[in-house]
């Protein structure tokens, strides 16, 4: 006995999305699971551990995730946290996030991380009242490359999401969001020295990932 | 005129289409990129400010040791210890009562003698309207820099050596590491501190805005195998000195900024 045609091909069709389905859940699956550490020390920066809540990582879809507060003897502290991205919901951008708490987005710009030749960041500024945050944010790829845009704010980043599925799935990218924030104390005028302050972690952070990096396409090779 | 127009308007169509496309797959930019009420704020890394490039054209020194040079400063108080009785508003003492604005008189009053010998300039502060001296700071100011000494008053404090808080020529963002001793009253702690001196910046007084830069400096003593900690903050603007300082005294903030001066 055989099978209709129509039904083979529903069935081949099927069978074809299937496997893709679970290739792209592994494949994304494996997207997360690059957690680099974060610098133990930069400067006169002395870093401490300060794991992300578990109401943060239940939001974002318990990905793998590390957090650590810098700080320094003048009593000022930047924090930082890598999140390891799989699936989209780990792509949770902080102009949807850290909105929910009162604050909103006052400002935003793009930048290199660590000079003209290097990786692109995103710089914001949240305010709520007279508090403000300034936050870097970038996605880290394994491969040494970033990117500062929205992969999972509101519906006009389907071409970014799309950037983002390709990447895991047939490129097999591994990537990093990187969070790095602090308060504007308010006799810091315009801010100066908090940007300062956060430009020089991020730096560093920066710095360590691409050496991360390179090891590991080292160690591959 | 058909054949003229079909182009054109195709090619109208095709562009607002292909735009339409584009927009669609490539998504709309936030309103807010590279923009927003404070984009001051944020600044491309490495850039100076445009404050670091107007104090080089200031001069004049930045603590006048001229004796009589006088600054009135407003003193404001905040609570930063834990909540007394659950009221959580800084502006408030312990007992709940606001704190009120205060005013004092600086003078420099010339040349006083250093703890560990050598000689300084001595700057004397009265409550307004008080001809008592409530409390003093000495300074080493020469060519190569200004350097905390002593503070006066109710309590002595001496750092020993004294602590460079500008050494010449200025380096932005330099940070500077001091070892020594801080000696409170006649007992004297092993101690370390750093210095950073900030970008200049511009700071708006009652008399206009002047640059100045700011110098934050950070002392702890070790006292009985405990650190404590003497942060505080001043702003040295070049021609008229201490403009701006805060530091905390037990469980206050106190944030001083001159009023007026004459130099």
């Amino acid at each position: 006995m055989t099978l209709p045609l129509p039904f083979i091909k529903i069935g081949a069709l099927i069978s074809v999305t299937a496997l893709f389905g679970a290739f792209a859940s592994y494949r994304f699956a494996h997207a997360g699971q690059w957690l680099p550490s974060l610098p133990d020390k930069v400067g006169i920066w002395e870093m401490t551990e300060t794991p992300l809540p578990a109401s943060t990582l239940e939001l974002l879809g318990s990905p793998k995730a590390t957090g650590s507060d810098y700080a320094n003897p003048f009593g000022e502290v930047v924090r930082a946290s890598l999140v390891a991205a799989g699936p989209f919901e780990n792509y949770h951008d902080p102009t949807v996030c850290v909105t929910g708490g009162g604050f909103h987005l006052t400002a935003k710009k793009n930048f290199h991380i660590d000079g003209p030749k290097s990786g692109e960041g995103r710089a914001m500024i949240f305010k709520n009242g007279d508090m403000r945050i300034l936050m870097y944010y970038w996605q880290q790829n394994r491969d040494g490359s970033t990117s500062a845009e929205a992969r999972m704010g509101n519906y006009r980043d389907i071409a970014a999401r799309l950037e983002t599925g390709y990447g895991a799935v047939v490129d097999g990218h591994q990537t990093v969001l990187v969070r790095i924030y602090t308060g504007i104390a308010p006799d810091d005028t315009n801010g100066v020295q908090a940007q300062k302050n956060v430009d020089q972690i991020a730096q560093a952070i920066y710095r360590s990932l691409q050496k991360d990096s390179a090891q590991s396409s080292g160690a591959s090779s | 005129m058909w054949h003229l127009a079909r182009p054109l308007k195709f090619r109208f169509f095709f562009a607002i289409t292909s735009a339409a496309t584009l927009l669609a797959t490539s998504g709309c930019r936030d309103a807010i990129e590279n923009s927003g009420e404070d984009n001051a704020f944020i600044r491309q890394p490495g850039t100076k400010s445009v404050a670091s490039n107007k104090v080089k054209q200031k001069t004049g020194p930045l603590l006048p040791t001229k004796i009589g040079s006088t600054w009135r400063n407003r003193i404001n108080f905040r609570r930063i210890s834990a909540p007394v009785n659950g009221n959580q508003d800084p502006s408030v003492d312990d007992n709940g009562v606001p704190f009120i604005e205060a005013y004092e008189k600086a003078v420099m009053a010339g040349p006083s003698p250093l703890a560990g010998g050598g000689s300084g300039v001595r700057i004397d502060m009265r409550p307004d309207m008080q001809n008592k001296i409530n409390r003093t700071e000495t300074f080493r100011v020469d060519k190569s820099g200004i350097y905390f000494s002593r503070i006066g008053g109710g309590q002595t404090l001496d750092a020993l050596p004294p602590v460079p808080l500008i050494t010449y020529p200025i380096q932005e963002d330099q940070i500077k590491k001091w070892t020594g001793t801080l000696r409170f009253n006649s007992k004297s702690y092993p101690a370390q501190g750093y210095i950073r001196v900030g970008s200049a910046e511009e700071v708006t007084l009652p008399q206009g805005k002047v640059i100045a830069y700011r110098v934050d400096t950070a002392l702890t003593a070790n006292i009985d195998g405990r650190p404590a900690s003497f942060p505080i903050t001043r702003w040295f603007a070049p021609g008229i000195g201490i403009i701006r300082q805060h530091f905390i005294e037990g469980n206050l903030q106190i944030s001083k900024e001159v009023d007026t001066y004459k130099i």
